[in-house]
């Protein structure tokens, strides 16, 4: 026991990251119908990240047909040349290699997030520091809450191709906090290359790589005078910064800007050489536009256009994503001290939002909460993070129930299942509500510490 | 022999003789085989023919008009149609008619050669024009088969006709089905309409609605073909109508007047004397024993009426002088009344002329005979069956069986078309065959090797599935087709009105390739599978206004919450600049607590806090005050030295929390 301490002590990432494997591989080998169970979930797969999709997919590529002349597969390309290399996941050693594939995907997922949270750049940007920045989590308790999330969890025995998705956001995330614009730009764009939404997070990251880099050329310049200090001194935004040092944020923003789009043309281009047609374009991007297969998910959307008047369906899928664009710059606005809280708040409205929903981008985005974890007691003292943490337990369990009432059972119908989602939907919407008000109130303590514990009204 | 060889095969036959023929020509016979002892097949078959250049100028005598001029104006030069209802029963009737080549899948099936100058565009448009011009004319819904309903099979369908090649001229086939469609007697009459006779005179005579859609298994067949001799003799049009029927002798014997079946009179009952109770009150009913007693006009209501003989009488070896040909044992008794001309050939078929007449009424009869009726039917080539599997509304899985009884392998292609709604996983598709010997079932199938696969996925609301998979069975063998496939849920505007009983899913076409065989193009046989009843998941039907109210009251609720706090900013609430109306109640306030005597602290404490909540008085609530405003004071001071202040802003910060509390 004491030994296993010593261990633990000398090596907690180690063995964090040793046992969450673990964990994983150890569920595929005990339940070896456990994954394909979980592939089979509306809640996990949808038509988008499906991995049964993705099969079917790559039987067509193998066979020199294209897998986007159907209404069948809508994933990226460039995850077919990945998943051929891999054994046909039909026989238990395919399962298995696709099982270590995605345990590997969420242990860099989950190091993304330890060096984000290990940035500090949560707390402590430019022009800001938080006054509960000595409430910080471990980075390592950041990465055990990714790696011991049951939604992520779930979602890497189901294997959708979202969890790249997810990688990649948190790869470029990681590298925006160590300033470093290019990689950070290029991640994003495989993020958004393998799905849609992650261009909604452009505006925050660039403004995270921004701060940071700021960040950085202030330390350089403090550096050689309080070589020792810099931790102390030079993070404490209002002594360090020198205007005239500061990145010109037009050039910042084209250099970013440039980046993210010959990235993303870099990845077109790839994957046409290795497809028939441009087909793939429509087929990827249209689908979560136009949402033309109706599969129950846990968001909002599929119901609501299953119900939806004919003539009416196109304004509302505009109003349906005018609306999910609306956040992207007030929140770029709003948290311009902070913009980290605004990359993970934005992860959180893609994640309630977005047409495709699932289960793995609301973990991913629950786990990315704790990177906020400075504020969280703002919100459980003033906010309803209990009710919704118990709503949220709720629906995860009645949803799978009321779903097999109105498929399996006959005794419900579709109503129930909407409903679930609906009460899914709402408890992550109390969450983001109150990470929203509880980094304000933060960012308003810094200014007014005299206002803390009070009760506050906004007008 | 070569007679039924013919009569089995009129296309060949017709194939045969049309190169002697320059001159119109219109022949009909009805081909009536009982099957076993309860069901009587009667095929019906009207071909007419016409020389091209007649075709071209509008000239029409025997091929019906209307027709015709759809097929000029749609540009189609081969085209088949079919309307089927019932299922062939091949384990009691053995082989299908006509080799199955006059028949299709439940509902209705058309595929055409259609001219593909012009490219994809001008085809569809000229398809579309062909289904909706048909659908009017056949009183159908054809104009449905669009494009998620038409395909273009690629192995399973052959040119009947022969057509000489001229340079440039390119043919598409087509292929659309339509399974939920019911046919009926409005799609005969049209259907009659288009022979020479009208249904009025001739075998034509007998097709009355009333019987015709109260078989156990029918199908009405139309084939245009063009056919061109190998001479350089003129190419000829050649419309053929078929009808066939399984009829149901006992209940298509039931007197119309009279439909409900009731227990005969004890008097005409035989009794089964055999049996240890038998006595004058006790009747065990005796299994009746060979043939039933049936005649035309009992099984199809009314005798046949005439004759419908148009072409020059074709005396000599010609077969087609014959207007009805049974098939019954040589030793059964057979009465004609009223026929021209008969004649038995040695291996039981009698072959009867009508007479010239217009208004004679023939009939034929064959009293009860206690000889068994049937003969043995030939086998089929394949037994096919088709299932879905799964349970629930989400996903299922298609399994096909497909048995070859004969001790040698056939090739086959086998053809599903499967609606966008359907979706299948043609990664799990898997073909294993097992010998019918084999008795121990675990034993582990072998995989059948796919020859050729030709797959064409759907498109969301655009295009059906194909499949079109080429294999051997081996002889002998029981071959499974598997594959998992997923089912859609849809938008509520596109479920039919009975939504819960589900979609009908076409059959599958099986063409047995005759060829492995040596029989060549002409012994390719066909086999439909029934189709299939494939339940989707239904939404609510009456939630349209609710789901959108709450949804959007979702979203609201999301989206103010989250803009009302990013737009707002937030004070103290001490700080909360009082309105006129605060000020007036905080006045009361303090009047009532004048009047309650000496409270008014409280009433101005309460009154500034404007309710806050859990201030244990106003000493408590100002001490904690207090104290908050002195911690505030010693962080500012802290935030300008270094270390060391960050315990006591905690300490002060827990201090507040609990006095808050």
């Amino acid at each position: 026991m004491d030994a296993l301490r010593t261990v633990y002590n000398d090596h907690p990432k180690t063995v964090l990251f040793g046992s969450a494997a673990a964990l994983r591989i150890l569920l595929a080998v005990t339940f070896s119908g456990l994954p394909d169970l979980l592939t089979g979930r509306v809640e996990i797969s949808t038509p988008v990240n499906s991995f049964k999709r993705l099969q079917e997919g790559l039987f067509l590529y193998e066979r020199g047909l294209d897998p986007y002349d159907g209404g069948i597969f809508h994933q990226a390309p460039l995850l077919l040349p990945l998943f051929s290399l891999l054994p046909s996941s039909s026989t238990w050693i395919g399962r298995l290699a696709s099982i270590l594939l995605f345990t590997g995907l969420d242990l860099l997922t989950a190091d993304c997030l330890y060096q984000i949270a290990e940035s500090s750049a949560a707390h402590t940007s430019r022009l800001f520091s938080s006054p509960r920045k000595d409430r910080t989590w471990h980075p390592i308790s950041v990465a055990a809450v990714y790696l011991f999330n049951p939604f992520t969890l779930l979602t890497c025995l189901g294997r959708p191709s979202t969890v790249f998705t997810t990688f990649f956001t948190a790869l470029s995330v990681s590298h925006a906090c160590r300033a470093q614009t290019v990689t950070a730009a290029f991640a994003l764009a495989i993020a958004s290359y393998m799905s849609l939404h992650p261009v909604l997070l452009l505006p925050p990251v660039g403004m995270l790589c921004y701060d940071r880099l700021c960040v950085q050329i202030a330390r350089k310049a403090h550096s050689p005078s309080a070589d020792g200090d810099a931790r102390g001194n030079g993070f404490n935004g209002k002594v360090a910064i020198d205007q005239r040092t500061q990145p010109k944020a037009l050039a910042f923003s084209t250099q970013m800007l440039g980046t993210f789009a010959i990235a993303l043309a870099f990845l077109f281009a790839l994957s046409r050489l290795l497809l028939p047609s441009w087909q793939f374009i429509p087929s990827v991007y249209m689908i979560p536009l136009t949402m033309p297969d109706l599969t129950p998910n846990p968001g909002l959307w599929w119901y609501f256009f299953i119900e939806m008047f004919d003539a009416f369906r196109e304004f509302f899928l505009g109003v349906f994503w005018l609306h999910m664009l609306s956040y992207s710059v007030p929140f770029c606005l709003r948290f311009q001290k902070q913009p980290l809280a605004a990359v993970v708040l934005m992860m959180g409205v893609v994640a309630v939002f977005e047409p495709y929903a699932n289960v793995g981008d609301a973990g991913a985005w629950l786990s990315c909460l704790a990177l906020l974890s400075h504020v969280f007691e703002v919100s459980s003292a003033h906010r309803y993070t209990f009710p919704a943490l118990a709503t949220l337990l709720y629906a995860a369990l009645l949803g799978p129930a009321f779903h097999h009432l109105w498929i399996y059972a006959g005794s419900g119908n579709a109503n129930f299942f909407y409903a679930i989602t609906l009460v899914w939907s709402l408890a992550l919407l109390i969450l983001l509500t109150d990470a929203v008000y509880s980094v304000l109130r933060d960012e308003w303590e810094a200014e007014r510490p005299e206002g803390k514990g009070k009760d506050v009204r906004q007008i | 022999m070569k007679l039924s060889f013919l009569l089995a095969l009129p296309t060949t036959l017709l194939t045969l003789l049309t190169p002697t023929l320059a001159s119109p020509e219109y022949n009909e016979h009805l081909h009536l085989i009982p099957l076993s002892n309860e069901y009587l097949y009667a095929g019906f078959n009207f071909t007419s023919t016409t020389s091209q250049s007649a075709y071209r100028a509008n000239n029409y005598r025997y091929f019906p008009r209307s027709l015709g001029q759809i097929l000029q104006y749609s540009r189609a030069s081969e085209l088949h149609l079919r309307f089927a209802l019932g299922r062939w029963d091949e384990e009691t009737w053995g082989a299908r008619p006509r080799h199955g080549r006059r028949e299709g899948g439940t509902g209705v099936e058309l595929w055409a050669w259609i001219d593909a100058e012009g490219g994809t565009e001008a085809v569809e448009e000229r398809w579309s024009a062909l289904v909706n011009s048909l659908s009017g004319l056949f009183c159908a819904s054809l104009n449905f088969i669009d494009g998620t309903k038409t395909i273009r099979p690629v192995l399973s369908f052959d040119s009947e006709g022969t057509s000489r090649s001229t340079a440039g001229s390119k043919q598409l086939l087509l292929h659309g089905t339509l399974a939920n469609e019911v046919v009926c007697t409005e799609n005969l009459t049209p259907f009659l309409k288009l022979l020479p006779c009208k249904g009025k005179a001739g075998i034509s005579s007998l097709l009355d609605g009333h019987k015709v859609f109260d078989a156990n298994w029918q199908t009405m067949s139309i084939d245009v073909r063009p056919i061109c001799p190998a001479s350089d003799a003129e190419c000829m049009i050649e419309v053929q109508q078929t009808a066939d029927v399984v009829l149901d002798l006992e209940r298509s014997m039931r007197p119309r007047d009279d439909p409900i079946p009731r227990p005969q009179p004890i008097a005409e009952i035989e009794c089964d004397e055999g049996k240890h109770y038998h006595g004058g009150d006790t009747c065990y009913p005796k299994r009746k024993q060979g043939a039933k007693r049936w005649s035309l006009s009992k099984v199809f209501g009314s005798p046949v009426i005439g004759s419908c003989h148009l072409s020059e009488r074709n005396d000599g070896e010609a077969e087609e002088k014959w207007d009805i040909s049974l098939e019954v044992p040589s030793e059964h008794i057979v009465e004609a009344s009223a026929m021209q001309d008969s004649l038995t050939s040695d291996d039981q078929i009698r072959l009867y002329r009508l007479s010239e007449s217009r208004t004679q009424r023939s009939d034929l009869s064959l009293p009860h005979q206690y000889e068994s009726g049937s003969r043995l039917r030939p086998q089929p080539a394949l037994y096919a069956t088709r299932q879905i599997t799964g349970h629930g509304q989400e996903r299922g899985g298609m399994h096909a069986v497909l048995r070859n009884p004969h001790p040698y392998a056939q090739q086959i292609i086998y053809l599903e078309t499967l609606p966008w709604f359907l979706r299948p996983y043609m990664h799990t598709l898997k073909v294993n065959h097992r010998f019918n010997s084999t008795e121990d079932k675990s034993a582990r199938p072998v995989d059948v090797f796919l020859e050729k696969i030709f797959y064409t996925p759907a498109i969301d609301r655009s295009r059906a599935t194909k499949v079109e998979v080429m294999f051997t069975i081996p002889p002998e063998s029981t071959v499974e087709l598997t594959y998992d496939f997923e089912k859609a849920v849809l938008r509520y505007t596109e479920y039919p009105p009975d939504a819960n009983r589900g979609f009908d899913i076409a059959a599958a076409v099986i063409r047995v390739l005759g060829s492995i065989k040596g029989l060549g193009r002409e012994g390719d046989s066909y086999i439909r599978t029934t189709s299939l009843l494939l339940p989707l998941p239904t939404p609510d039907f009456s939630m349209p206004y609710n789901v959108i109210i709450l949804t959007s009251t979702v979203i609201a609720l999301g989206f103010g919450s989250i803009f009302n706090l990013l737009v707002r900013r937030f004070v103290l609430v001490e700080e909360i600049p009082k309105g006129p109306l605060a000020g007036l109640v905080a006045r009361v306030k303090v009047g009532l607590g004048k009047l309650r005597g000496g409270k008014g602290e409280w009433a101005e404490g309460a009154g500034g806090a404007g309710g806050a909540g859990g201030a244990g008085g106003a000493g408590s609530a100002n001490r904690a005050h207090e104290d908050a405003a002195a911690d505030g004071e010693a962080r500012r001071a802290g935030q300008t030295g270094v270390n060391g202040r960050v315990g006591e802003g905690k300490d002060g910060l827990t201090n507040v929390e609990r006095k808050d509390r």
